[in-house]
């Protein structure tokens, strides 16, 4: 396997990406080491000039995704985690739904572990001390139970609906 | 136009449940069963419960309100029906439960009562079943509350955590907890040598282990091969024997009637927070030890804290009593020829010329000292870590 050896040719190595609407973006490899799956498959390629495929990211995601990684790359030993934490927050503070949902997609296909714990962190408080009603109506989640399915799983939790 | 799709239900199994209804409150978690077929047994395979005290709140609250004059007896059954459904609507496989019976509004309301007659034996069995892995209990009242004998069932626990228990018998059919490797035991009444003794015999995985407040214990001994982080804070202890091989940190806090301690040949020991200095003198063990923290006060002369530590790297000096300091003791040129980084506190309101003696005294034996910290307790920190200063400082001695 062609991993990169030494660190000076790491850090000359530019990593080429290319989204879904075929815009390249170019990071650093270090950034790019954030992400397990390029890490992987630069380890097969070497350092090369061919820009990576991501079929399935579009450059305003790609965008967002480079953006996280490289501010925690240039993070990592000089910016205090208690800051560190007030970006991630901010980041994701107005971050409409779509996004949220198309990040965390992209973030699990790179798998970018960090950035998947923050999005799924920002779902979870946003599923946080909601009714089921409001739950459906805020993510579109279409009710496919009967009324007696339904009946029958509120019966079997009955306390969880209460109030 | 806003396109509706229901994205968070096209997230994969793995993520929803692992990552995201983890992260919930338990009522937000099974809350989300009716949202559609997807979700109806999505939380089922959540790896861990965590039955708060703001659950348990929740539900006292709904108890109180279900019935006009809530009913002492009714409203506990019912509570157990609850944790016990859960249990048991969970899935076969559970990684770690958590109870906090400490109820918030006090143990004099109803509530309170209520949430103390409440029994997690039939729970604590149903988890281990799914065989728990971990198991928590914390509790916080006005007295202790009896542990249930089910835990002991929980055969495959590699990390138990109790607060505020007591154990008053182990089942005799207990075959040990062959596979724990962290065990927290705080404020647990009743637990007497032997019973201690029973409860970790059979762990020869366990590697990190905390005995708080636990005031049955007097003559402990720890023979655990693969222990290396120890951390004891009981005062009625008097003898301490340790067999612990691979032990790297030891935190030996409030043991004020330790009177004896051993500790037999831990060669990795590294780092250690010794109530009393005076008790460490003949101990070859601790010839590596490269960092420590002192604690209570010291009546011993540096003398011996220079013949048992002349590997130390990092020392910290908390709360210290200057009493008979000999200034500028020195045994040999090089005392503490490793010493990088001192962090002193001093309680003492004036400083003095003692506590000038102490610096004195550590300046000059330390030749590698690049870091020096001088608090004075409790307000305020004064930092001197600047190498140039302390260059500069050293020079002038």
């Amino acid at each position: 396997m062609a991993e990169l050896p030494n660190t000076t040719m790491a850090n000359e190595c530019k990593v080429k990406l290319k989204s879904k609407d075929d815009k390249i973006f170019e990071v650093e490899y270090a950034v790019a080491m954030q992400s397990q799956t390029l890490k992987n498959a630069l380890a097969h390629t070497g350092c090369t000039d061919t820009a990576l495929p991501l079929h399935d990211i579009s450059s305003q995601i790609l965008a967002k995704v480079i953006e996280y990684c490289e501010y925690h790359v240039n993070a990592a030993n000089t910016i205090s985690e208690k800051d560190v934490k007030t970006w991630d927050e901010e980041l994701v503070k107005h971050m409409d739904q779509d996004t949220l949902f198309r990040l965390i997609v992209a973030a699990k296909y790179l798998e970018i572990h960090n950035l998947v714990d923050l999005m799924c962190k920002t779902i979870a408080d946003r599923i946080k001390d909601k009714s089921v009603e409001e739950l459906r109506e805020i993510f579109h989640v279409q009710n496919d139970f009967t009324p007696e399915e339904e009946e029958q799983v509120r019966r079997e939790t009955k306390w969880a609906h209460g109030e | 136009m806003e396109i509706k799709i229901d994205r968070l239900s096209d997230l994969p199994d793995n993520l929803l449940c692992c990552n995201i209804l983890s992260r919930l409150p338990l009522k937000d978690a099974i809350r989300t069963s009716l949202l559609s077929h997807r979700w109806k047994s999505l939380w089922r395979n959540i790896p861990h419960i965590d039955f708060s005290q703001s659950f348990f709140d929740s539900l006292i609250r709904l108890t109180c309100r279900l019935a006009e004059t809530a009913e002492m007896k009714s409203s506990v059954k019912y509570i157990e029906n609850v944790i016990n459904n859960i249990l048991s609507l969970h899935s076969t496989s559970l990684e770690s439960v958590r109870f906090d019976l400490s109820f918030q509004g006090g143990q004099n309301r109803l509530g309170g009562k209520i949430l103390n007659n409440v029994s997690i034996e039939q729970c604590i069995k149903g988890a281990a079943v799914k065989g728990v892995k971990r198991v928590s209990l914390y509790y916080r009242g006005m007295c202790r509350r009896q542990v249930p004998s089910s835990l002991f069932a929980c055969e495959l626990l590699r990390v138990l955590e109790m607060e505020g228990f007591w154990i008053t018998e182990i089942p005799s059919d207990f075959r040990g907890f062959l596979f724990l490797k962290a065990c927290s035991l705080l404020d647990v009444g009743d637990l007497t040598d032997a019973r201690l003794q029973q409860l970790l015999a059979l762990c020869p995985h366990l590697e990190k282990l905390v005995i708080k407040r636990c005031a049955g214990l007097f003559n402990l001994r720890i023979c655990a091969p693969n222990l290396s982080y120890l951390n004891l804070g009981t005062s009625s202890i008097e003898n301490f024997t340790a067999d612990c091989p691979q032990l790297v940190e030891l935190k030996i806090k409030d043991c004020f009637m330790l009177c004896k301690f051993e500790l037999n040949s831990s060669p990795f020991l590294q780092e250690m927070e010794p109530s009393d200095i005076s008790s460490l003198k003949e101990i070859p063990a601790l010839k590596s030890l490269k960092k420590l923290s002192l604690r209570i006060g010291l009546d011993t002369p540096f003398g011996v804290l220079i013949s048992t530590f002349s590997d130390l790297e990092e020392l910290k000096i908390k709360d210290i009593l200057i009493q008979d300091m000999v200034a500028g003791e020195v045994v040999s040129d090089t005392a503490f020829p490793k010493l990088k980084k001192v962090d002193v506190r001093i309680s003492s309101d004036i400083w003095g010329q003692k506590e000038v003696g102490l610096l004195d005294f550590l300046l000059s034996n330390a030749p590698k000292l690049n870091s020096m910290a001088l608090r004075h307790a409790p307000v305020g920190t004064t930092l001197f870590t600047d190498p140039e200063f302390m260059s500069q400082f050293m020079s002038q001695i």
